[in-house]
């Protein structure tokens, strides 16, 4: 029998702040995106029910569309009737649940649990002790700087450790396939002493993910203590890293431990046959597909959520996600303060808060995360903390991309194109340019590029889409379901500020020309209109690189298309430098806003 | 579902003179214990109704190395088995012979686990008691994790809290809710009791509290600089509108007002995300017939509510929405959104706020 075609697809993404739906369907032959509603989530108290969220989503959906989609006793109607009322499919992500509480344990820090630590960054995680068979080091989420080991444990102290970490999942790891085996099976006999004191109740799940060779062992010493999982070697042998197969147990039991118990969604994952994808992993099944438009240059996709920050970079189709479940710009807002201290959020303020402003908006963010900021101060705090959160984790993400994702000069950016940018505090910013703006400051990207914004928030109901059908996920992003905020231009080099770096010709499509002499430390916007094209001629002084064959080397003539912001060339150098002093970098900050007309 | 208007659905916080008040007490998750409260009990606020003696500390005590034997023979020289309680000294385990050796206990404990050649003993367990908190009936018991007990009164839900858990007699000592909290007003009589401010909390008023030894203090706000000294303080604190210099709602200070005099049970435990939990002050009242329970949360945002602001520039302020415009409107900051026109009374008028930054007041 024929498959009956897919005509429409809804994708529910339950975020930590926000639940948001979105209709996909076929119109006039191709998928687009029909029409989206949110709604605060309703997976804590008074709630405690995910599908109320979903609910008033999708009262917002069936108002914009017409579309109604559940019965009259709540449910789904699936497949689309005649009358056009219901779904074909649904697909669902998520990332409103807490991050996966984890311990990692391994040989050396700088091989098999540098690596786990990646794998573990891949999902929504915690991870709270890391014990190395040196010792310890700083338990935090996403992989800390590792110097080697810290100091030395007792058998004792690493199953207290153990114990008091009450950690959902253990990670073991350690000796290449056939290596070292002893030391392995010491630190899995401290798992096990561990999860027999923690009793039933709170015995983590176990993932080991060492020496291959050693598995039999492994499983006989973890005995019925806890449930065992086994993947493939992080590092099968010392110079190979492999980190998919661990990735994807720890995904699978994030859907598992924490997705399944969100309140409610039993009921709600009725209505979908796919499984639940992790909002990151959506996100980078997005980017993945668009870096095999172009497999000589990366893609880079960066969501800046309320609770966490993602970072998904990928080259011909090969991903590397990195999540940051610390840092966000509402209920994880306290971190990044924490982390990098107030004069790193306020350094990209052009105005001088006044006391205790950067505390009490912290604070108004943990308890309402949902709340908007009513007054141009509040709005530009909140998009500095962002700038902080990004910062933060591209640079610990990039830690940990292969060398196909590197770059020319090892300190900044390799090439990418496009950026794609989701979060509402990007998404949502008032005025593109200052999107546009806070991802030039955090990401600081060179050569040429171009900026897209997700200012739907549709990314995940995109990369979710393909779980479903694959073309609605590929049409839709061709249709438009993305905005391009410029083609941006950034030139590398030495050079003196206000020494003229690079010549600019602008030739219009639709007629007409401009020229422009770019100086060092500037920051112009070119007027280029969305939905307009223009070729774009490049003349880079001798010593300035903007990526095309070198320096001095201004390539061919480029086409470029048009954007919410317009054509941007970010002359402030890299690595982009501010003013010590804080006057002269308010005035600077201040001058960059209306630069880019923010 | 065939909605045509676009429906707002905002956080909604209990302020309600009169209701059913159910409160779950149990003891950790994954720490199963003894429940010493009955179905239908009168419980007070200080009785213990559940506790458990939960694994705090272990040693890990090498056994073949100690006696010198093989690992997988250890087993054959213990003396007590899995699950016997030892006192501290005394033997575990012994070998005879010629060459005698004999393991004991470092401490007073339990032995958990014994593999390996090893043996884990638990030692120093922390006894873990839970109170009833609220005056009130048990209504229903969870074996090994505790009770539900049920209670009719007052109920206000605050927005931040530190400090645990109080009960006491409620003593107002502002006249207004604008008011700020000052240590003058914090006399003797005060010792012992939960006091009410009205506005913010000062900081001379908090050393106050702490010498003249307070149960709790709640208050409409206070500074961010005080919050480290706040969650030092030895007692509760609960902000019922959040930080800042904002003074307490007034439907929640009159309302609090008209309990002064009775016992009351804070909560001041806040968790602002996985578990979220707002810090309460729930006053048990004496009541003819059972009341109803609160209303269940999903009223949308209509004209005639009662809301609560939660950002500036109106953070703490009251008042009554006078419409929902079906179009989003811009804001100061640049940005377009769906809000209501909220009436805030006084100099302020009606202006339009985004909808999520209300709170329902119900």
């Amino acid at each position: 029998m024929e498959e009956r075609r897919i005509e429409s697809i809804l994708a529910i993404d339950v975020g930590s702040v926000l639940t948001k739906v979105t209709l996909v369907a076929r119109v006039e032959g191709a998928y687009r995106f029909v029409g989206r509603g949110e709604a605060p989530s309703t997976v804590e108290l008074p709630w405690l029910d995910t599908i109320a969220g979903v609910d008033h989503a999708l009262e917002q959906l069936t108002a914009v569309t017409r579309r109604q989609v559940l019965d009259e006793h709540g449910r789904l109607i699936t497949p689309e009737r005649p009358d056009g009322k219901g779904v074909d499919a649904c697909v669902f992500t998520a990332s409103a649940a807490g991050p996966l509480k984890l311990v990692l344990i391994g040989l050396s820090a700088d091989l098999s649990v540098s690596s786990l630590q990646r794998a573990a960054a891949s999902t929504y995680t915690q991870v709270t002790e890391v014990l190395t068979r040196a010792g310890e080091l700083d338990g935090q989420s996403g992989p800390p700087p590792l110097k080697g080991g810290g100091k030395r444990l007792t058998e004792e102290d690493r199953v207290r450790r153990i114990y008091r970490a009450r950690p959902e999942v253990v990670c073991v790891v350690g000796g290449t396939d056939g290596g070292a085996s002893t030391p392995v099976l010491e630190m899995v006999e401290s798992v096990a002493m561990a999860s027999t004191l923690l009793g039933e109740a709170q015995r983590p799940r176990i993932l080991f993910a060492g020496n291959a060779s050693l598995r039999p062992q492994v499983a006989e010493i973890i005995g019925a203590e806890a449930e065992l999982l086994v993947s493939e070697n992080v590092r099968p042998s010392v110079d190979v890293e492999s980190l998919g197969p661990a990735q994807a147990e720890l995904e699978a039991m994030y859907q598992a431990i924490k997705i399944a118990q969100l309140p409610g969604f039993g009921d709600l994952k009725t209505w979908s046959k796919q499984p639940v994808l992790p909002t990151a992993r959506a996100i980078a099944h997005v980017v993945q597909y668009l870096s095999l438009e172009d497999t000589h240059k990366g893609t880079l996709g960066v969501d800046v959520g309320a609770s966490s920050t993602t970072i998904a970079a990928a080259k011909a189709g090969q991903v590397q996600i990195h999540v940051r479940s610390d840092l966000g710009t509402a209920l994880s807002a306290r971190n990044v303060l924490q982390t990098h201290g107030m004069d790193a959020i306020t350094r990209w303020l052009p105005f001088e808060p006044d006391p205790g402003q950067v505390e009490s908006l912290i604070t108004e963010k943990e308890l309402h995360p949902a709340s908007v900021p009513q007054d141009g101060r509040e709005l530009l705090i909140e998009q500095a903390i962002a700038r902080e959160a990004l910062r933060t984790a591209l640079a610990q993400a990039r830690a940990g991309w292969p060398a196909e994702l590197s770059g020319p000069y090892p300190t900044l950016l390799p090439y990418l194109e496009p950026i794609i940018a989701s979060g509402s505090v990007l998404g949502r910013a008032p005025r593109p340019g200052q999107a546009a703006l806070m991802l030039l400051d955090a990401i600081e990207p060179i050569g040429v590029t171009t900026l897209v914004l997700d200012s739907g928030g549709l990314l995940p109901a995109l990369g979710a889409c393909a779980l479903a059908q694959p073309l609605a996920t590929v049409q839709s992003l061709d249709a438009g379901g993305l905005l391009t905020l410029g083609t941006v231009v950034t030139p590398v080099g030495r050079a003196r500020l206000g020494e003229t770096v690079l010549g600019v010709r602008m030739k219009y499509q639709n007629g007409g020309d401009l020229e422009v002499e770019v100086a060092a430390g500037s920051l112009e916007v070119l007027p280029l209109p969305l939905g307009q094209k223009a070729v774009l001629d490049l003349k880079p002084r001798r010593n300035i690189d903007v990526g095309r064959g070198g320096p001095g080397r201004g390539g061919k003539a480029i086409e470029v298309q048009g954007g919410l912001v317009g054509l941007v060339i970010d002359a402030r150098g890299r690595p982009l430098t501010l003013p010590s002093g804080a006057e002269r970098r308010r005035e600077r900050v201040q001058q960059w806003l209306w630069d880019m007309g923010a | 579902m065939t909605g045509e208007t676009l429906n707002f659905y905002p956080y909604e916080v209990r302020v309600m003179p009169l209701t059913l008040i159910q409160r779950e007490r149990l003891l950790p998750a994954g720490a199963p214990g003894e429940v010493l409260a009955r179905q239908n009990e009168r419980v007070e606020p200080t009785q213990i109704v559940a506790r458990v003696h939960h694994t705090h500390d272990f040693r890990i005590l090498d056994v073949a190395r100690a006696l010198r034997v093989p690992r997988s023979q250890v087993k054959r020289y213990m003396l007590k088995e899995m699950g016997a309680a030892v006192d501290a000294d005394q033997p575990l385990a012994a070998r005879g012979g010629l060459f005698r050796r004999m393991v004991r206990a470092p401490a007073k404990g339990e032995i958990v686990a014994v593999g390996n050649g090893r043996v884990l003993l638990e030692v120093e367990p922390e006894l873990i008691e839970v109170r009833a908190f609220l005056k009130g009936t048990v209504t229903a018991v969870m074996p090994g994790r505790g009770v539900v007990i049920e209670s009719a009164g007052a109920v206000v839900q605050g927005t931040w809290g530190c400090g645990g858990e109080a009960c006491g007699v409620l003593r107002i000592v502002a006249d207004r809710p604008d008011e700020p909290l000052k240590a003058r007003v914090i006399d003797v009589a005060c010792h012992g009791a939960i006091v009410i401010g009205g506005a913010w909390i000062e900081a001379a008023a908090l050393q106050q509290a702490m010498q003249l030894q307070v149960r709790g203090l709640i208050a409409g706000s206070m500074e961010g600089e005080l919050r480290a000294q706040a969650e030092a303080a030895p007692f509760p604190i609960v902000l019922t509108e959040g930080f800042g210099r904002v003074p307490m709602a007034e439907p929640v200070f009159q309302m609090l007002r008209g309990q002064t005099g009775r016992e009351a049970s804070i909560s001041a435990e806040t968790r602002v995300r996985f578990g979220v939990k707002r810090p309460e002050v729930l006053i048990p009242l004496p009541t003819e017939s059972r009341p109803s329970p609160p209303p269940p949360p999903g009223a949308p945002l209509a004209e005639g509510a009662r809301v609560r602001v939660v950002r500036p520039p109106y953070l703490g302020a009251v008042g009554v929405v006078s419409a929902v415009p079906e179009r989003s409107q811009r804001l100061e900051s640049g940005a377009r959104v769906y809000g209501a026109e909220v009436d805030l009374g006084g100099n302020t008028g009606t202006v339009f706020v985004p909808y999520v930054n209300l709170e329902l007041l119900r």
